[in-house]
């Protein structure tokens, strides 16, 4: 169930009362925060006792019709139907479409009878606005350029489940499960080096929540907390196993966590910290529409901008329904600014890391379907 | 109300500040200025993968297993290894000391409620083995007669499938007999430690996750449940599961390995392989557990779905993850075998409690 849409608050309003108690914040915030952190410092809780009020949501519009289907293996970039947003809302944008099956531009999909079932688990926008998608099922990473197949990397089983793109290019591949290891390709799209995950901080593969490519190396981040680093920038073996507080932002200079505060509540702590001195930037907790039942997308533009991405649902009887993901979009002082909602995720299939931005604060997320996968594109309004 | 919301969010906010003492600023937002926006749906819901036609699967031999229901079924159906019989007229030869099965040919009416006696019982949508596949269902299962028999074929509806099976292995309720599902005591816990577990008692929970932790690193062996005690012969599968292919003595499906940790329907030693449930039974029926909200989930229950022939189990360890993904055990899949990780776990899975615990 859905609040009627909240009144527009007035722009004069918006730009001058957020400002005065931002500004209040960051002098006391200033005047208050430690001036570094400690190698592991605990998020901070949610204090204050009211109860906040739920985000409002608007009704969902009517659903457009999905874009036609597409059975060839190059894939063309295929635009949406026009989507009936409001006004400051982009139309979602289908960057590639490719039926199930394991041709070239084709997704492997695999629904057990009695097993976790599968879709392509992640994916990738490296900075020129390449995709790589993780087609595990196939053991192939597949690369797109505007929409278009243009090659593929071989995974050596079908166990991975994420992936990252280094700034060269490079690829890399984690399976946490199968044979737990980072797999590094090299600039020709070869299996360079595989690395261990186990070591150092990480005690088991299945404890490792992420793979991160920074601009020192490759990370993989434990149990949604510290990313330990695995091989420096060059690819080669980091045996010190280094800890690094939170994600990297891309751009360059942040790092962020998040945490679930009061899950049926739906209220998500999301804090922020500057790299290069360690001292926290800001620390938020937002309230989203429905008992949250999963993260999903945590991650900085190249502005500083945040993004924050959940798995929100209504619980009735004892089971969740109604399952959207919501997408929320902080500004570089930690507001948040706006959100999403994107069609409800995949009720089965695990997707390991199903959404991602691009450096310009543009959501990818993936979207399996019946007759196939699509990445679609969100837009933000300005 | 705009001007006081605002006070009141600026009030919460200093108040914040003045409350986080040595953890720093925290800025609460109620979030009520964010606006937000629906993002129209541009892509179908996902679908089910079909059930694998009998055509698409390999004949393989039947497992022998002297703690399992023993049923000799010279034509039985064998997907990947899994016992599925559903020819309608098998030679039912008690086997090895096994309780003996009741062959008297069925004879039910229309509307009576039956019991399957089969290890595993395919549902298909017509006379015939090469009718797809609706479900499988196992030992115990109750079904209620629609019609039949047709040339040995019964038409049946099981939970929210409608389709048809061999009235051979389908008993009238009041004559079925529980043992030949295997519900009997078994004076094992594990093959280690011998003990008496009477039907209905449940582990401890620190049992239980001794014995799931003893199954990580075996295969995935689907329409199967058992796992060494020493750690060894871990067992391979590939492929594409059902139609994928194992090697090895031990290894378990999803359904397979929760039933073996949970002990039902009745103590087995792990090395042992049954396969008693699955997934349409963890989600359709109450035999040996019950429903629990999700939000309520503690460490033993077990978080599972069934859609459309599709449907997975894992067992619920852990949910202190601050993302709210879940410590769970699981018999993954082919690729992984069965495994200790971190996950999400779908709106659709419903969470489930042994009973006894």
């Amino acid at each position: 169930m859905t609040a009627p849409a909240p009144p527009r608050t007035p722009p004069s309003l918006r730009h001058v009362a957020l400002p005065v108690a931002l500004s209040l914040a960051a002098l006391a915030a200033w005047l208050l925060w430690p001036r570094s952190l400690p190698p592991e410092p605990p998020l901070p809780r949610p204090t204050a006792p009211s109860t906040p009020t739920a985000l409002p949501l608007s009704p969902p519009p009517s659903r457009p019709a999905p874009p036609p289907p597409s059975a060839v293996a190059d894939v063309p970039t295929a635009a949406a139907a026009a989507a009936p947003l409001a006004s400051d809302a982009s139309a979602p944008r289908v960057v590639l479409r490719g039926p199930w099956g394991d041709g070239p531009g084709q997704f492997g999909r695999r629904a057990a009878s009695e097993g976790s079932p599968e879709a392509p688990n992640s994916l990738s926008i490296d900075a020129s606005g390449d995709v790589a998608v993780l087609d595990q099922v196939n053991r192939r990473v597949q690369r797109f350029r505007d929409g278009r197949f243009v090659g593929s990397l071989p995974l050596p089983n079908e166990a991975a489940q994420d992936l990252a793109t280094a700034s060269d290019g490079r690829v890399a591949v984690l399976d946490r499960l199968g044979d737990p290891s980072l797999t590094l390709f090299d600039a020709a799209g070869r299996p360079a080096r595989t690395v261990p995950l186990v070591g150092g901080p990480i005690s088991e593969g299945g404890a490792v929540t992420g793979l991160f490519a920074a601009s020192d190396g490759l990370y993989v981040e434990r149990e949604h907390r510290e990313l330990v680093r695995l091989t420096d920038a060059r690819g080669e073996p980091d045996p010190s196993r280094t800890t690094l507080w939170g994600r990297p932002g891309r751009d360059g200079a942040t790092l962020l966590r998040a945490s679930i505060a009061d899950r049926p509540r739906g209220m998500v702590t999301v804090s922020a910290a500057a790299r290069a001195t360690g001292a926290m930037d800001w620390s938020r907790t937002v309230t989203l529409d429905g008992v949250i039942l999963h993260l999903v997308l945590l991650d900085g533009d190249r502005h500083g901008r945040v993004y924050l991405g959940a798995v929100a649902g209504s619980e009735l009887g004892g089971a969740i329904t109604e399952p959207r993901t919501l997408v929320v979009r902080f500004d570089r002082a930690g507001v948040p600014v706006a959100t999403l909602r994107l069609p409800a995720p995949p009720e089965a299939d695990e997707l390991f890391r199903p959404l991602a931005i691009d450096d310009e604060g543009h959501v990818f997320a993936l979207s399996p379907g019946a007759d196939g996968l699509s990445l679609v594109e969100y837009t933000f309004p300005d | 109300m705009r001007t006081s919301r605002r006070a009141a969010g600026l009030s919460l906010v200093l108040a914040s500040l003045a409350a986080c003492g040595d953890q720093g600023p925290i800025i609460e937002t109620v979030g009520s200025d964010v606006p937000v926006v629906d993002a129209p749906a541009v892509t179908d819901r996902p679908r089910a993968t079909d059930l694998p036609r009998a055509a698409d699967v390999p004949a393989v031999a039947p497992p022998r297993d002297a703690g399992a229901p023993a049923v000799d079924v010279p034509r039985a159906v064998m997907d990947s290894g899994v016992v599925v019989v559903e020819e309608p007229t098998p030679d039912l030869t008690p086997d090895g000391g096994a309780p003996s099965v009741d062959v008297e040919p069925a004879t039910p009416t229309t509307g009576a409620t039956m019991r399957v006696t089969a290890t595993s019982l395919n549902l298909r949508s017509g006379v015939g083995t090469s009718n797809a596949i609706l479900t499988v269902l196992s030992c115990g299962a109750r079904v209620t007669v629609l019609g039949g028999p047709t040339t040995g074929w019964w038409n049946i509806r099981a939970g929210t499938f409608t389709g048809w099976a061999s009235g051979a292995y389908l008993v009238a309720e009041a004559s079925f007999d529980p043992t030949v599902c295997g519900d009997v005591p078994t004076p094992t816990m594990d093959a280690g430690t011998p003990t008496t577990t009477p039907p209905g008692t449940a582990p401890e929970v620190s049992q239980m996750f001794s014995l799931a932790r003893s199954a990580v690193g075996y295969s995935y062996y689907w329409g199967h449940g058992s796992w060494g005690t020493d750690g060894r012969d871990h067992g391979s599968c590939s492929g594409s599961c059902p139609s994928c292919s194992h090697t090895g003595r031990y290894g378990a499906d999803c359904s397979g390995f929760v039933a073996k940790v949970w002990q039902i329907p009745s103590a087995s030693p792990v090395t042992t392989d049954r396969h008693p449930y699955s997934t349409y039974n963890f989600v359709n029926s109450t035999t040996h557990w019950s429903r629990v909200a999700r939000t309520a989930v503690r460490p033993g229950d077990a978080l599972t779905y069934n859609t459309n022939g599709a449907g997975h189990i894992v067992l619920f360890e852990s949910g202190s993850d601050p993302w709210g993904s879940v410590w769970t055990y699981e018999a993954r899949g082919c690729a992984t075998g069965i495994v200790h990780n971190l996950r999400t776990v779908g709106s659709n899975y419903v969470g489930i409690r042994r009973e006894g615990l």
